[in-house]
C-alpha cells in the first residue's frame, strides 16, 4: 500500500479514497505522512511535548470521522494541521500554567568545558526567550503562527482557520510579529 | 518550506520574520517524529470505525487508550469465562460486534476493559495476556492516567496494587502485560488523589505515592515513594489540590481520634503543609464530596457537626482561603448531589442553593426514574437531573433538557464518564430491560437522543460502565 501510494501521482486523494472505503493501510500512510507536522504545530501551540502528543492523538479520531468532509484533498495537510492546532488550543486553554519551564536536558551540549552551552537548534538562550516568547501569547496567536511559520499555510488557507479574511489573517500576522519583534529584542 | 513557498504574506518577508521562521521552526522540531503510524491508524478505524459510521466517538485524551468498559457484577459465569463481552451492540455500525475473544492483542491492547461492581469499585480487569477476566479484590476507583498512558487501578487489599498498561506508543514494548506492583501499607484507603500520573493513598502519619511514567526505553514503570506526614495520623480523604502536584489529606491527629481540624497538603515533590482549618472536619472516606475545581484548592467538606463546607486552601501560599458554611439546615447526609462550586445542593426533588437557602422544586411523576449527578467539562460544571425521564440540566439559572425521555420507570441513569477536554458526558442508563444503554451527552443540548451503545450483560442494578483513557 505505501509503495502505492508513492507510485502514485496524487498520493494524498488516493489515500483519501482509499482511506474512505476503509482501507486501513491508507489511513496509516496519511497518519504517517503528516503526523510529524501536526506535532510540530501542536508543540508550538502548546510549548508542552505531551499535550502536543496529546492534541494529535484527539486530532486523527476527529480526522477520521471528518475526512468525508474534506473537499479538496490538495487541502488535506492544511487541513489536519488545523485540527491538531485546534485540539492544542483546546488542550492548554484547560491546563494550569506551569510556574517552570522545562527544558530537555539532553538538548543542552556542553561545548566548551561548561563555559557556555549550545543545543542542537541554536543558542538555548534563544530557544528560552522564544518559548518564554510564545508562552505570552493568547494560545490562538500561538496557533496562528505555528500554522504560518511551521506548517507553511497561506493566509487563505489561515484564514479558513481563523475565521478572518485573509487580509485580515495577514494583518494579524503582521501584528503578531512586531510583538514577537520586541518580545525578542529585536527592535 | 522556503521563503518562495510563502504566497500571500504580507510582502516584503523582512530579515525578522524570516529569521523568526527558521527559529520557530527550529523550535518545533522538539516535537519531530512520527509515531507508530500503523498502531494509531489500527486504533483509529478500531475504535472509531468506518467514516461511514453515524455515530461519533467520545474524544479522548489518549484515544488508544480509549474503551475502559466496566460493567457491573454480571452474568458472572459469561465474564469469568473471560471469553467475552458477549452480545455488545453498537448502533449504526454496519459490521457485525465482534467479542473481545475475536479481538488481536494489539486491538485489545487499545481497549482495556474492567468488569466493575458496585458504585465505582471495580471488581475485575481483563487480562490481555492471559485472556482472561483476573480478579481484583475491591478496586476504589480506575484512573485515567491522564497524558499517561497508562492504566492502574488501586485495591484497599493489602498490599495494594497499581496495575499498567505498557504505553502504546512505543513500538515494540510488550502490550499485553498487566503488571501488578505492590504498593506497601495497610491503612485503609480514602477516595483517590488522581492527577493524571500518580496514585496516592493515605497510610498512618504518611502518604504512600505510586508514580507512574514513562522509562527512557518506552516502558512503563512505578516508582514509589513515602512521604512522612506527622501528625496526620491515619489520614482520609485524599483530594488533588492546586494543580497537579499536589493531594489534600484530611487527618486523624496523632491520636487517631476522629475528628480532626487540620488539612495536611502534600506536594509529590516531598513538600507538606499542615492548614488549620479552625473546623473540626470529619476525617472519613466520605467526607470531602466533590472538589470544587480542577487544579484548585476548594473542597466541599464535612464538619464534624454534620454541616456541609466550602474550605479553599492555597497551597502555594500555604493559607487557608477561606471556609464557608454552606446551605444552612442541610445535614451532610441529606445531600443527592453537589452542584459545581458547592453552589448548590440536590436534596431529594429540591435544588438548594448553598448561599441562601433559596430552594426550587423539580418534582418527579410518580413512577419516573429519578437520577442527580454533578460533573465538571472543559467549560460546564453543572448538575443534571433526570425529571419525569428527561435528562436536565441545571445551571444556576435556567435549565436545559440534554436526552428527553432518557429513562422510563424502574430505570436510572448514572454519569459513566466525564471529559475535561470538553463539555461532553456519558450516561449510562440501566434498562428495565436489562440492557445497559450508554449515551454521549452535550451539555449544550444537542445530545443525540439514541444510545450509541447497548451491554446485553448488564442487568439493573448498581452496574456502572466505564470508559476510560
Amino acid at each position: 500500500m505505501l509503495q502505492a501510494m508513492r507510485a502514485s501521482t496524487d498520493p494524498a486523494t488516493t489515500a483519501i479514497e482509499r482511506a474512505l472505503a476503509g482501507d486501513e493501510s491508507a489511513f496509516r500512510w496519511i497518519v504517517e505522512t503528516h503526523s510529524s507536522d501536526m506535532r510540530q504545530v501542536a508543540f508550538v501551540v502548546c510549548g508542552d511535548l505531551d499535550l502536543a502528543e496529546e492534541a494529535v492523538a484527539v486530532a486523527w479520531p476527529i480526522a477520521w470521522r471528518k475526512l468525508r468532509s474534506l473537499r479538496e484533498p490538495g487541502s488535506l495537510r492544511p487541513w489536519l494541521v488545523s485540527i491538531a492546532a485546534n485540539e492544542a488550543r483546546g488542550l492548554v486553554q484547560l491546563r494550569a500554567r506551569r510556574a517552570v519551564r522545562e527544558i530537555a536536558v539532553e538538548a543542552v551540549t556542553d561545548v566548551d568545558a561548561g563555559s557556555h552551552v549550545v543545543s542542537p537548534h541554536g543558542s538555548l538562550a534563544s530557544a528560552l526567550d522564544l518559548a518564554n516568547a510564545l508562552a505570552g501569547l493568547r494560545p490562538a496567536d500561538r496557533s496562528l503562527l505555528a500554522l504560518r511559520y511551521v506548517a507553511g499555510l497561506n493566509s487563505t488557507e489561515l484564514a479558513r482557520v481563523t475565521g478572518l479574511t485573509p487580509a485580515g489573517t495577514r494583518a494579524r500576522l503582521k501584528r503578531l510579529l512586531q510583538h514577537m519583534r520586541r518580545e525578542l529584542g529585536d527592535d | 518550506m522556503t521563503d518562495q513557498e510563502m504566497p500571500d504574506l504580507p510582502e516584503p518577508i523582512d530579515s525578522f520574520e524570516r529569521r523568526f521562521a527558521v527559529q520557530l521552526r527550529a523550535y518545533a522540531t522538539t516535537a519531530a517524529g512520527a509515531p507508530a503510524a500503523q498502531a494509531v491508524a489500527r486504533a483509529v478505524a478500531t475504535r472509531h470505525g468506518t467514516t461511514r459510521r453515524r455515530f461519533t466517538w467520545p474524544p479522548a485524551r489518549t484515544f488508544v487508550l480509549a474503551g475502559l468498559l466496566v460493567t457491573g457484577v454480571l452474568g458472572g459465569a459469561l465474564l469469568m469465562a473471560g471469553t467475552r463481552l458477549a452480545d455488545r451492540t453498537i448502533l449504526g455500525s454496519p459490521a457485525p460486534a465482534r467479542s473481545l475473544a475475536t479481538l488481536s492483542p494489539r486491538e485489545a491492547a487499545g481497549m482495556p476493559i474492567v468488569i466493575g461492581g458496585d458504585g465505582i469499585r471495580l471488581r475485575q480487569a481483563y487480562d490481555w495476556s492471559a485472556k482472561a477476566f483476573v480478579d481484583i479484590p475491591l478496586y476504589r476507583n480506575a484512573l485515567g492516567l491522564g497524558a499517561s498512558p497508562a492504566l492502574a487501578f488501586e485495591s484497599d487489599c493489602s498490599p495494594c496494587h497499581a496495575y499498567i498498561t505498557p504505553d502504546w506508543r512505543a513500538p515494540g514494548v510488550p502490550q499485553l502485560a498487566l503488571d501488578p506492583v505492590a504498593i506497601d501499607g495497610t491503612s485503609t484507603l480514602g477516595p483517590l488523589a488522581w492527577n493524571g500520573d500518580y496514585l496516592a493513598r493515605a497510610g498512618v502519619d504518611a502518604i504512600d505515592l505510586a508514580i507512574v511514567r514513562t522509562n527512557a526505553s518506552g516502558g512503563m514503570e512505578v516508582a514509589h515513594r513515602s512521604i512522612p506526614v506527622p501528625g496526620l495520623g491515619r489520614g482520609t480523604a485524599i483530594w488533588w489540590a492546586g494543580g497537579d502536584r499536589w493531594i489534600a489529606v484530611i487527618g486523624t491527629g496523632a491520636d487517631h481520634t476522629s475528628p480532626a481540624g487540620d488539612l495536611f497538603l502534600v506536594s509529590i515533590a516531598g513538600e507538606v503543609q499542615r492548614l488549620t482549618t479552625g473546623l473540626a472536619l470529619a476525617a472519613r472516606a466520605d467526607a470531602a464530596r466533590l472538589v470544587a475545581r480542577p487544579f484548585s484548592s476548594e473542597w466541599v467538606l464535612q464538619a464534624a457537626d454534620g454541616r456541609p463546607v466550602l474550605v479553599s486552601a492555597d497551597p502555594g501560599s500555604g493559607q487557608i482561603g477561606a471556609v464557608q458554611s454552606l446551605a444552612a439546615g442541610i445535614a451532610w447526609a441529606d445531600i443527592d448531589a453537589l452542584s459545581w462550586f458547592g453552589s448548590s445542593f440536590v436534596v431529594g426533588d429540591r435544588l438548594v442553593a448553598a448561599a441562601d437557602g433559596t430552594v426550587r422544586d423539580f418534582p418527579n411523576a410518580p413512577g419516573a426514574c429519578r437520577s442527580t449527578f454533578a460533573w465538571s467539562g472543559g467549560r460546564s460544571h453543572a448538575l443534571a437531573k433526570v425529571i419525569n425521564g428527561d435528562l436536565v440540566l441545571h445551571p444556576e439559572s435556567g435549565a436545559t433538557t440534554l436526552v428527553p425521555g432518557i429513562c422510563g420507570p424502574g430505570e436510572t441513569a448514572t454519569l459513566v464518564w466525564s471529559w475535561s477536554s470538553d463539555d461532553r458526558l456519558l450516561v449510562g442508563v440501566n434498562g428495565a430491560n436489562g440492557r445497559f444503554r450508554l449515551y454521549h451527552v452535550n451539555a449544550d443540548g444537542k445530545s443525540d437522543p439514541q444510545p450509541f451503545l447497548l451491554l446485553d450483560t448488564v442487568g439493573p442494578g448498581n452496574e456502572q460502565v466505564f470508559w476510560n483513557y
